[in-house]
């Protein structure tokens, strides 16, 4: 099998191996940005449809029905959106489709989008032309989603709450937001070689 | 506002009451909800499961999660020992979250057996399940007003890509998936 198809069959798998507690984990996240001073208050909260039964539609809710979450006090940033959508079938365990976004305005007024997708698989996620050029679940990094090239860039098959602390991280430069951090990196690749070589 | 979260926090809010049901649709949506009403606390609340009230009672400075195996016995149990529950010279710093089937055999003890207990949590139960289900003819106009569509056009023009990829119309999708087919 390619890399390419590789990657694919983790995405496939990442939609049946999600459980439901990425809910309380991006939730843990919300709380570490309010406690940071850079939001006032979030809640991850969902909807559902009874004609559904078991299917919930997770996003980011601040104040009211405000659609996403301000983010303030980023430096480098004027202005930042964040929002993250799941739609996750509760019952089955299924991750239906996933999104992260960041729609940023810099200080000097440029405007810049982090935008994570996995489709719906429920009609299919097998987009464009194929699995290197359309991975089934990518992020477009740049001014607009719409700006050509639309460029995809292929990701591992993260969690819904991994993918927010990506996102988080690409914007908040912060040591506290780091979710894997060098040190820790460390230390797991030490464990792992000292099991390895106990094996051996 | 009909969010379920935010109906949840009010309910195991600590300052208002010493008891907050939760009622669920069925014993395996209770799971869920004993999960998430977990996952809203902080670590200091050092929430606790159990089964017993008396367990329940003596816990008063951790959030107890009461998930009953009779839950007949357990609303009459509780509807008893309010005095203790209320206790002002160790007043609980948490509440105790009972959880109740919808319909269910608890549901009616409160309602027939246990007038205590029913007028005093009053006011701090919420059905989080009833709250997040979306009223789907009023959301279906909404989303067809605002985009022009039914969420199934809608969606199938987006997947054949003609609508644009901006922000809004990613959001637009996840309303019109929860939407399509109902």
């Amino acid at each position: 099998m390619t890399t390419w198809a590789k990657l694919y069959a983790n995405h496939r798998k990442l939609r049946t191996e999600t459980d439901g507690r990425f809910e309380t984990e991006i939730r843990k996240q919300l709380t570490k940005l309010v406690d940071a001073g850079h939001c006032a208050f979030a809640r991850f909260s969902y909807r559902t449809n009874k004609k559904h039964k078991g299917l919930e539609a997770w996003e980011i809710k601040s104040t009211k029905d405000c659609d996403g979450l301000r983010l303030l006090n980023v430096d480098g940033f004027a202005s930042i959106r964040f929002q993250v959508q799941v739609l996750f079938e509760r019952r089955s365990n299924h991750l239906r489709a996933l999104m992260a976004m960041a729609e940023c305005v810099r200080t000097d007024g440029s405007p810049c989008v982090i935008a994570v997708h996995m489709p719906d698989d429920g009609p299919g996620d097998q987009q464009g032309l194929g699995a290197c050029g359309h991975a089934a679940f990518h992020c477009h990094i740049g001014p607009s989603l719409d700006v050509k090239p639309q460029v995809r860039v292929p990701l591992p098959a993260l969690s819904p709450s991994e993918v927010a602390q990506w996102v988080i991280s690409q914007v908040v430069q912060d040591q506290a937001f780091e979710p894997a951090p060098w040190d820790s990196v460390n230390k797991a690749l030490r464990d792992s070689q000292a099991i390895g070589a106990d094996e051996h | 506002m009909r969010d379920p979260i935010l109906s949840l926090l009010k309910a195991i809010d600590g300052e208002r009451s010493g008891v907050a049901i939760v009622w669920c649709p069925d014993i395996g949506t209770r799971a869920w909800l004993v999960d998430r009403v977990e996952s809203l606390v902080t670590e200091s609340a050092r929430p606790i499961r159990t089964a017993s009230v008396e367990q329940a009672i003596s816990e008063h400075n951790r959030l107890v999660l009461l998930i009953p195996t009779d839950e007949r016995s357990t609303v009459l149990d509780m509807d008893g020992q309010r005095d203790r529950l209320l206790d002002e010279e160790a007043p609980r710093t948490y509440p105790v979250v009972l959880f109740l089937t919808r319909d269910g055999d608890g549901q009616r003890a409160l309602a027939e057996e246990a007038p205590s207990l029913a007028s005093w949590v009053r006011g701090n139960d919420t059905d989080p399940e009833e709250l997040a289900e979306i009223d789907v003819d009023e959301e279906r106009a909404k989303f067809t007003n605002e985009h022009g569509k039914s969420p199934e056009a809608w969606l199938e023009a987006w997947r054949a890509g003609v609508i644009s990829r901006t922000p809004r119309h990613f959001s637009a999708a996840f309303w019109a998936m929860l939407l399509e087919g109902s």
